[in-house]
């Protein structure tokens, strides 16, 4: 009897800009006063990509070095899933200028995907199934962020975002890989986080929970007319406690413990976050991987660059067992037990 | 009631260079702590946790070990 198919993941990588933005930079510009994003989220500064640097350039780059890792090419690749948050098109999707300038081959399937910070746990599920069914046999999952760059627009948000790319190349074995990814969902919380753009205002507008419409009016829109409402302490609340509930269900479905896991790696959206998952769950904290000092919230890829720093500095070691877990707008949610 | 509601608050806010069971009974966490909105969510969210209550929205007006103690009581 053969053993089940599981995604086993080949290579990761993962690329930061190289100009770094100092907290103290942004934190006028956002009516914070000095000192306020360390003591308060815990982001020293973040990278910041050029104005020619676009989400797919950053994308490609991360997904070389994940190739690489794997000893592959584009030329491998059957199925490419790129995603990102607050990309810098309308359409098409930033997967098919990734696509071209990668050179994946045509006879490729080309996804993009949407889900917000969750969208490297919602991506591995994807992959998953591809490569489980073998209608895929080698996927290289990308998540890139441009993030500090609309989050400027909204003086609230600059201090928290920054810019980066995440890469993820997996192909089927049988031991090892992902044990469980669990993708979970609260859509009662679609109108709690709202980001509108210059061509959707209207929507934008229509968007938001009651409650927020008041904020709205009156504001004078930013020079390129990206808008964003958030409910802060809504948001808060949902994070901890539903990347809780996903980190139960993974180690639920693996029939696992906290203490069978050797590293959890979090989206970091605020180090308050962190911690109260780690309180929640007696996380040690020499397990608990953390880069939001120094890159600040990058959205989907914070998640593919904690797993491909932690790699290459050897501190998640072949073998060990990894837990993922991420939350996002909408909003969306996930977990997932990986083998390295 | 006062040590479970000391223990709360250390393990939330033990990092802020404040020795908690040191605070007076009547002092304004808010201030001593330097609590904002999130850490108010937090608050609210250890005491639902670990002792089964639900604070007010209005925590800010029970800011306070003893105004937390008789809450809980």
């Amino acid at each position: 009897m053969t053993s089940p198919t599981r995604a086993v993941l080949a290579g990761i990588g993962h690329y930061l800009p190289e100009r770094i933005v100092p907290s103290a930079e942004v934190e006028a510009a956002a009516g914070k006063p000095p000192g306020w994003a360390v003591k308060r989220v815990g982001i020293t500064e973040r990278r910041a990509a050029r104005p020619d640097e676009l989400s797919w350039h950053m994308g490609a780059s991360a997904a070389a070095a994940a190739l690489a890792r794997a000893g592959k090419t584009a030329a491998d690749v059957d199925l490419l899933l790129v995603h990102s948050s607050a990309s810098e098109l309308y359409y098409p999707d930033v997967a098919w200028f990734l696509a071209r300038d990668m050179g994946i081959p045509d006879t490729a399937t080309v996804l993009g995907l949407r889900a917000a910070c969750a969208g490297f746990l919602s991506g591995l599920k994807v992959a998953e199934q591809f490569l489980k069914t073998g209608a895929a046999r080698c996927v290289l999952l990308v998540c890139t962020e441009r993030m500090f760059r609309p989050a400027q627009s909204y003086e609230r948000s600059a201090v928290l975002f920054g810019d980066g790319a995440g890469a993820a190349v997996l192909v089927p074995g049988e031991t090892g890989g992902l044990q469980h990814v669990h993708i979970g969902q609260r859509s009662a919380g679609a109108d709690r986080s709202v980001m509108a753009n210059p061509m959707l205002h209207r929507a934008g507008r229509a968007a938001v929970s009651p409650d927020l419409v008041a904020e709205w009016e009156g504001r004078a829109l930013p020079e390129d007319g990206s808008v964003t409402f958030w409910e802060g302490r809504d948001i808060f609340q949902n994070a901890v406690l539903r990347m809780g509930e996903a980190t139960e269900a993974a180690l639920a479905a693996c029939g696992l413990a906290v203490t069978d896991i050797d590293h959890f790696l979090y989206h970091q959206a605020n180090f308050k976050i962190l911690k109260s998952l780690m309180r929640n769950f007696d996380l040690p904290t020499e397990r608990v991987h953390t880069n939001i000092a120094t890159v600040g919230n990058i959205s989907s890829a914070t998640v593919p660059c904690l797993l491909s720093e932690g790699i290459a500095s050897g501190r998640i070691a072949s073998g060990q067992r990894v837990l993922m877990a991420a939350f996002g707008v909408g909003y969306t949610f996930g977990a997932a037990i990986l083998e390295v | 009631m006062r040590a479970k509601v000391v223990e709360a608050l250390t393990r939330l806010f033990g990092d802020r260079g404040v020795d908690i069971s040191t605070l007076a009974d009547d002092e304004a966490l808010q201030e001593r702590l330097e609590w904002d909105s999130m850490d108010i969510v937090d608050l609210g969210m250890e005491f639902e946790r670990r002792l089964g209550v639900t604070l007010p929205e209005e925590v800010g007006e029970i800011n306070t070990i003893s105004r937390l103690v008789s809450f809980l009581r």
